[in-house]
């Protein structure tokens, strides 16, 4: 009867054990938000990857620039750690080939929003025609 | 009689409150670029309006549009959409080469499953080599 008990007491200790060990995961998404009248070309060159993106997209979409993933720390945790933007190199042109005059590096001109139910933090860059 | 009131109080004070809760949602259309290849995506948002073009690089997800509403949550609207909310919408490789699945049908369209989204919902088409 002890044994039984005990045995029961080493399961829920286990099980708990394997539950709260687990690492959480994060994910937190870059993306500009073309509201010009005309096409956004983008190339960007984020942290640690090994290769340089480059897109045009059009007026009214939004480009997903990067997502920056892992595990070890809460989405909510990830989104408030983020202090700079993560890369090496982004440059936005319109589609005349003007280079955006609104400075893409300070944190304040990108408007941040974290999803608490799809756990997931947003930084967003909101380009207009007045930032050329 | 006095007792009575307390229970109907009892019940309709939180069913009030329940009933008082506004909804809305927000609902990303994207198509993911999960190939190591370039994608062109066009987009036409009406029957009237002109083509959008837009070129993503290899890895790179792109929002062609966002709904947003009220009186109801994202999973709903997700779960309950009969059709997209655009004219048409083509997908191509560098090479030219069209998508196996009709992109302009929802049952290529994958939804999300996340079943606690209450505000936040996305509809993505995914996009591999195997696409094509």
């Amino acid at each position: 009867m002890i044994m039984k008990k005990i045995q029961t007491i080493l399961l829920f200790v286990s099980f708990t054990l394997i539950f709260t060990s687990c690492d959480p995961v994060y994910q937190v998404e870059f993306i500009v938000n073309n509201q010009t009248d005309d096409d956004l070309t983008i190339v960007s060159y984020p942290f640690f990857e090994q290769a340089r993106d480059s897109s045009r997209f059009s007026s009214g979409s939004q480009l997903v620039v990067f997502v920056a993933e892992g595990i070890g720390m809460t989405a909510e945790d990830a989104y408030e750690a983020i202090e700079e933007i993560p890369f090496d190199s982004i440059i936005i042109k319109n589609a005349s080939g003007e280079l955006l005059t609104m400075d893409q590096w300070d944190m304040n001109n990108w408007t941040g929003e974290f999803r608490e139910d799809n756990e997931i933090g947003v930084y967003k860059l909101t380009v207009t025609n007045d930032d050329f | 009689m006095k007792r009575k009131y307390s229970y109907w109080l009892l019940f309709a004070v939180p069913l009030l409150l329940l009933c008082s809760c506004k909804k809305s949602y927000v609902v990303d259309f994207k198509v993911l670029n999960d190939s190591d290849d370039a994608i062109l995506v066009m987009l036409q948002r009406t029957e009237s309006s002109a083509v959008d073009t837009s070129f993503l690089d290899g890895g790179q997800d792109l929002i062609i549009h966002t709904e947003m509403g009220e009186k109801l949550t994202a999973k709903k609207y997700v779960f309950d959409l009969t059709e997209l909310p655009f004219h048409n919408i083509i997908v191509q490789n560098v090479n030219g080469l069209g998508l196996l699945c009709d992109e302009d049908r929802l049952s290529c369209w994958n939804r999300t499953s996340n079943s606690d989204a209450k505000e936040y919902g996305s509809v993505f088409l995914q996009v591999t080599e195997t696409s094509f």
